[in-house]
């Protein structure tokens, strides 16, 4: 029996548009910490002696080197980091039992979009606002975009990344794309 | 004809650019204008007087004034499918090949044929359509509304596809300031330069308000001059964003305001871009700096082309280069008249005559003009086009224009969009906001009353400065602009009386005062009735330049002063707004996300058809070379399903990961039936009730660890179940140690099934003992397949046959369907969708949301068992009310047609033999029906009065929708394989 190959959610997809580049990121793996009932100091901890990070807040990521933290919910932080053969195993390694473990790597389609009228492409179809002042770097928001529950980071100067459902991520594409055009 | 009527260069150059002329057509006829133009300029420098015909009476209007408040110049832009109707041709910008069309007339503009319906004006007045189709009813709906509707009316539909494009956006901002008039200029350089974030928006492609429009002097500069120089120093901070051809429709709660920004309008082509922006913006505070709007004096005949506000006579001269006429007469009850007359006399257009009905010493002297004071016109002649005026002293004058003006009336119509109620100012004879503003909305400029440059300048800096400060933002020690007031005195005069003829009111709907005075004397004397009764202010310009004057002749009739008559209010949208910028980019395709699951391009390479299923797409059949109908295709699949082995993709029912120490006895408290001994490895099909005990969803929930459990829920349902158990985890439940996560987009799952299913699976599994006791039925496991792939596998089974569901992470998806298709060749393997699972389900008696319906109970579906009474559970103590477990409920059942020929129909309802079909005899309904190629029949479930001791029975199923009614055997629900022993083998 040959060993299954994979795809990615939007097989990946990596265009410019205008002075946009919008990609999509699919090298990463993407894990979900769930917090224990009455766990959030031993997590915090096993996070900062595991990853070597501080735990996320509700509207700011916690990056490290090629790691994301990520705060999506109030006993909820989403791991994102370089892909692995066995992504809730790496992590355990990591934090041990300080969380339920959850992979959502294949749930979740994640788009970057980079350049300097992405703000203005994101304007279209984002309702958070996205002013270099307020939405600072690592800054993030759960939001809906196009009727889709997504999530988006500042991961850079002009730079964002933008997550949804990977079972509409063609739909999710299309609505980052046709904005990045309609600015272009 | 070209360009007569435009204005030495040299007397006044306009803010046009002559050295760019452009081509356009106006019913036909080609004309020329310049880049600056818009179309009613472009018009009236071309001596194009008639532009439109009027609403009701097909009276010949003329252009009325030079902005959005435009009641008469309604024209179609562009042609085919692009035409737009009731355009005012004031904002519309000129462009190179714009192409314009007059409307509301048949034959030509000139001899419109429906101008007859002006002849029978005398029985035409308020009230006539109320009073005159009363009878017979029946004629009102096909006969009076279709031939009223096609004599009065604005202009049409193209009848085609709208092929524009639209979009929506998002803005965010500190302060808003809505009009870039002085006030909203001078706010925002005060706010800008304090480094709050200002969104400043202008419906004019050329921003400055009235500043382009008058000569005005600012710092020692014209007013244009330094209106471009503050847009300059605004363009340069970043902090700022300036949005021309952007109009503040509406204010919205919570400081939201909406606005339409014309993207593409101005150009020949929007190419690929989005014609027009709906943007919702919001703001911690609103300033609207919206200005004033002239409004102009009843008399007779005051209608006719040529016939405009003196302040747009002014800006068609100092903006545009325009004259409005060769002899320019002025009839004004203020000052602002007397600036019209003095500016067009200093271009050297001629003025004839000044009309004032205030008995005071003329406000200046015009060369060669004949100054009437304490007079009025009381008349005007020129069918198409005016050429003489009658004044209240007998005197006649020719004239092809006249410039009137009745005052001007502040544009509060963003303050009354929450129900703010303005007030009177005699001083200004105008209404101002109220004090019952929108929470966070500021007022400036002569919206707010300050008529004069100096109090608007002065007004939107201090309020911008208040604002800012209050935000946290530290004021700039900038001093605000100087500027004069110029002279600013009214008397309230609203119309000319002594006559029978009529004098407008209302130019958009062919209100007169006579209208006004039949609303009161029959008795309609609120300001509410009669804009209902008369249409007063009710068409697209929203009465802007007649609702006051209207409310004047109304306070007058009933003997009232204005502030006691009152008046109505506004609400948005400030101006028309395109329905296809409402609905944006949200067309077609683009109104809902579209999921896929992961095998979609594998089943689309076999040419599935595909079924919308909420959001997804899921394959519903695969046809094959030689079906001829659908059914084929279903047939096939279940018999090949049955008799060797199918698969099918389950991954878009709803799946959630379930996780924690008291996950088992969250989930005893969800499911009606037990969950907290569920060995490690086993499933259970479990059912849920709402607090009603009300069924509404079931499943397989299985237990991966002891503090792990992976729910399967109903497609439908998925988001449904997920945020009931979020809603009790964190607040029925909140000391429970148990976490919740979806992972419906994370898994792809298979269902294989059929006597070959193990077979098939055995070789796609990796070191797994397939067999029975190795595996049995509602096993599972966390395995890897196909050499290493991490994966899931349960044994569960919705058709009836030995069955698996397979899940891998969703990116191996599209490799695993392929894996199980090759596995399953050798035992001709088929792919099934949607029907064949139906099918395969009703045979077997499963339940679907065709029998949850939200009406059942697990009594009805036979299942009252699974209702613990060992332990509580949501829903558990309702769902055993006492008429909720009454013998005479419905109970499930399956049902076959005695004639195995006849056919059956979901909505049928079971009617018990030789008794007539009403709701007295109504024993229930068939909920789900397919034909069976296994029985070789069509089959039904349903639910029936006593249903579970009625097996065997024969009634009627009756369906009076689809006009059949067929004997029907009373079956067990479980028709397919009752004992189970297929599914446990």
């Amino acid at each position: 029996m040959a060993k299954l190959s994979q795809t990615s959610p939007l097989n990946g997809y990596d265009q410019h548009i205008g002075d946009m580049r919008l990609r999509e990121i699919h090298d990463m793996d993407l894990i979900a910490l769930a917090v224990p009932h009455k766990g959030g100091t031993k997590l915090k901890r096993a996070i900062k002696d595991g990853l070597g990070m501080s735990m996320p807040t509700a509207v700011k990521s916690s990056s490290g080197d090629r790691t994301r933290l990520l705060m999506t919910q109030p006993d909820q932080v989403f791991v994102m980091s370089p892909r692995t053969a066995q992504a809730e195993k790496t992590i355990a390694k990591s934090i041990g039992n300080a969380a339920y473990i959850t992979d959502q790597t294949d749930a979740w389609v994640v788009l970057e979009l980079s350049g300097p009228s992405s703000r203005a492409a994101l304007e279209r179809i984002c309702q958070v606002d996205l002013n270099a002042g307020v939405f600072k770097l690592n800054q993030m928001a759960r939001t809906t975009m196009e009727h889709m529950g997504s999530i988006v980071i500042h991961n850079g100067k002009d730079s964002f990344l933008l997550m949804s459902g990977s079972s509409s991520a063609a739909s999710f594409l299309h609505a980052v794309e046709l904005s990045a055009k309609h600015v272009s | 004809m070209s360009n007569n009527f435009r204005i030495d260069v040299k007397k006044s150059a306009g803010l046009i650019d002559r050295t760019q002329p452009m081509t356009f057509k106006f019913n036909s006829k080609t004309m020329h204008g310049f880049q600056g133009d818009t179309l009613a300029s472009a018009m009236l420098a071309n001596g194009e007087r008639l532009v439109a015909r009027s609403f009701k009476y097909h009276r010949p209007r003329g252009i009325f004034s030079a902005g959005s408040e435009e009641p008469n110049a309604l024209v179609q832009l562009r042609t085919g499918a692009y035409q737009e109707p009731n355009t005012r041709a004031t904002t519309a910008e000129l462009f190179d090949g714009l192409t314009a069309t007059s409307q509301n007339h048949r034959g030509p503009l000139g001899f419109d044929i429906m101008s007859a319906t002006d002849l029978l004006s005398p029985f035409l007045g308020a009230g006539f359509y109320y009073k005159t189709f009363m009878w017979p009813a029946a004629f009102w709906e096909k006969l009076y509304e279709p031939i009223i509707r096609a004599s009065a009316g604005l202009g049409s539909l193209s009848m085609l596809e709208d092929p524009d494009k639209y979009d929506k956006g998002f803005l965010h901002c500190d302060l808003l300031i809505a009009g870039a008039g002085p006030s909203g200029l001078s706010a925002a350089l005060a706010a800008g330069r304090s480094g709050a974030r200002v969104i400043i928006a202008d419906e004019d492609f050329v921003l400055g308000g009235r500043l382009n429009a008058e000569n005005h002097t600012i710092a020692g500069m014209s007013g244009h001059d330094w209106a471009q120089q503050t847009l300059a120093e605004l363009a340069a901070m970043d902090n700022v964003r300036i949005l021309p051809r952007t109009t503040i429709f509406g204010a919205y709660d919570h400081g939201i305001y909406g606005a339409l920004e014309r993207k593409t309008d101005h150009l020949p082509h929007a190419g690929d871009k989005p014609r027009q922006v709906l943007w919702r913006i919001y703001s911690k505070h609103a300033l609207i700096c919206a200005g004033a709007t002239e409004r102009s004096i009843a008399f007779a005949n005051n209608d006719r082309p040529g016939i405009m506000l003196a302040g747009a006579v002014r800006a068609y001269a100092n903006r545009w280069g325009v004259a409005t006429g060769k002899q320019v007469a002025i009839f004004t009850n203020n000052d602002s008249g007397w600036q019209t007359a003095s500016e067009l006399s200093a271009k050297g257009v001629n003025i004839t005559a000044i009309i004032d009905p205030r008995d005071t010493a003329p406000r200046a002297h015009i060369a060669g003009a004949t100054i009437v004071m304490g007079a009025s016109v009381c008349n005007t002649a020129g069918r198409k086009a005016l050429h003489r005026i009658t004044l209240t002293n007998g005197q006649t004058l020719n004239a092809d224009c006249l410039g009137v003006s009745g005052g001007w009336s502040p544009n509060v119509h963003l303050t009354c969009h929450q129900r703010g109620r303005p007030v009177w100012n005699d001083d200004i004879a105008g209404f101002v906001p109220g004090g019952d503003l929108p929470v966070g909305q500021t007022i400036a400029g002569a919206a707010n009353g300050d008529m004069t440059l100096g109090a608007a300048l002065s007004a939107g800096h201090k309020a911008a400065n208040g604002i800012v400060k209050e935000l946290g933002f530290t004021n700039s020690r900038a001093q605000v602009a100087k500027a004069d007031d110029e002279t600013f005195a009214i008397k309230q005069f609203w119309h000319v009386t002594g006559h029978k003829q009529r004098a407008w009111i209302d130019l958009q709907n062919d209100v007169t005062t006579k209208d006004v005075k039949q609303s009161q004397a029959e008795g309609f004397k609120s300001v509410e009735h009669l804009k209902r009764y008369t249409t007063l202010g009710m068409a697209t310009d929203q009465g802007k330049t007649s609702n006051v004057l209207g409310l004047a002749v109304m306070a007058e009739a009933t003997g009232k002063t204005i502030p006691e008559t009152g008046t109505t209010i506004f609400r948005p949208p400030y101006n028309p707004v395109a329905v296809g910028a409402f609905g944006g980019r949200e067309r077609g395709q683009h109104f809902h996300p579209t999921r896929l699951t992961p095998s979609h391009r594998w089943a689309d390479e076999q040419g599935a058809q595909f079924v919308e299923v909420g959001n997804w797409m899921r394959a519903q059949w695969f046809p094959k070379q030689g079906d001829k109908t659908w059914r084929d295709a279903v047939d096939r699949e279940v018999i090949q399903t049955r008799a060797s082995v199918g698969v099918c993709d389950v991954s878009t029912l709803g799946k959630i990961d379930i996780k924690g120490t008291d996950a088992a006895a969250f989930l005893n408290k969800m499911y009606s039936n037990p969950f907290a001994k569920v060995p490690v490895g086993r499933v259970r099909y479990g059912l849920m009730l709402r607090e009603d005990g009300i069924c509404y969803d079931d499943g397989t929930t299985a237990r991966m660890s002891e503090n792990h459990f992976v729910m399967t829920t109903t497609t439908a349902n998925a988001v449904l179940v997920y945020r009931n158990m979020e809603f009790a985890r964190q607040c029925l439940f909140p000391d429970m140690d148990v976490h919740l996560i979806s992972t419906t987009d994370q898994w792809a799952q298979f269902a294989v099934a059929g006597p070959n299913a193990r077979a098939v699976m055995a070789k796609i599994v990796d070191k797994v003992d397939m067999s029975n006791d190795g595996f049995p039925f509602m096993a599972c496991a966390d395995v890897t397949v196909c050499g290493g792939t991490p994966g899931r596998l349960f044994r569960i089974s919705f058709s009836g046959e030995i069955a698996y569901e397979v899940a891998v992470p969703a990116r191996y998806g599209d490799a695993l369907i392929r894996e199980i298709m090759d596995a399953g060749a050798e035992f001709d393997i088929t792919p099934y969708g949607t029907e064949a699972l139906g099918v395969m389900r009703v045979e077997k008696g499963h339940v679907t949301g065709a029998e949850l319906d939200g009406r059942i109970t697990a009594f009805n579906v036979n299942m009252n068992g699974m209702v613990s009474v060992k332990k509580d559970s949501i829903g558990a103590t309702l769902s055993r009310r006492e008429m909720m477990v009454a013998e005479n409920q419905v109970r499930l059942v399956g049902v076959k047609p005695v004639d195995k020929s006849d056919t059956l129909s979901a909505g049928a309802h079971f009617i018990a033999p030789d008794t007539a079909p009403t709701t007295q005899n109504d024993l229930g309904w068939i909920s789900s029906v397919c034909y069976s190629p296994h029985f070789e029949q069509h089959i039904g479930l349903g639910f029936l009065k006593g249903g579970h001791k009625r097996h065997g029975e024969i009634i009627r199923a009756w369906d009076g929708v689809r006009g059949t009614d067929v004997d029907v055997e009373i079956v067990s629900p479980h028709m397919y394989d009752p004992e189970g022993g297929l599914q446990r083998g």
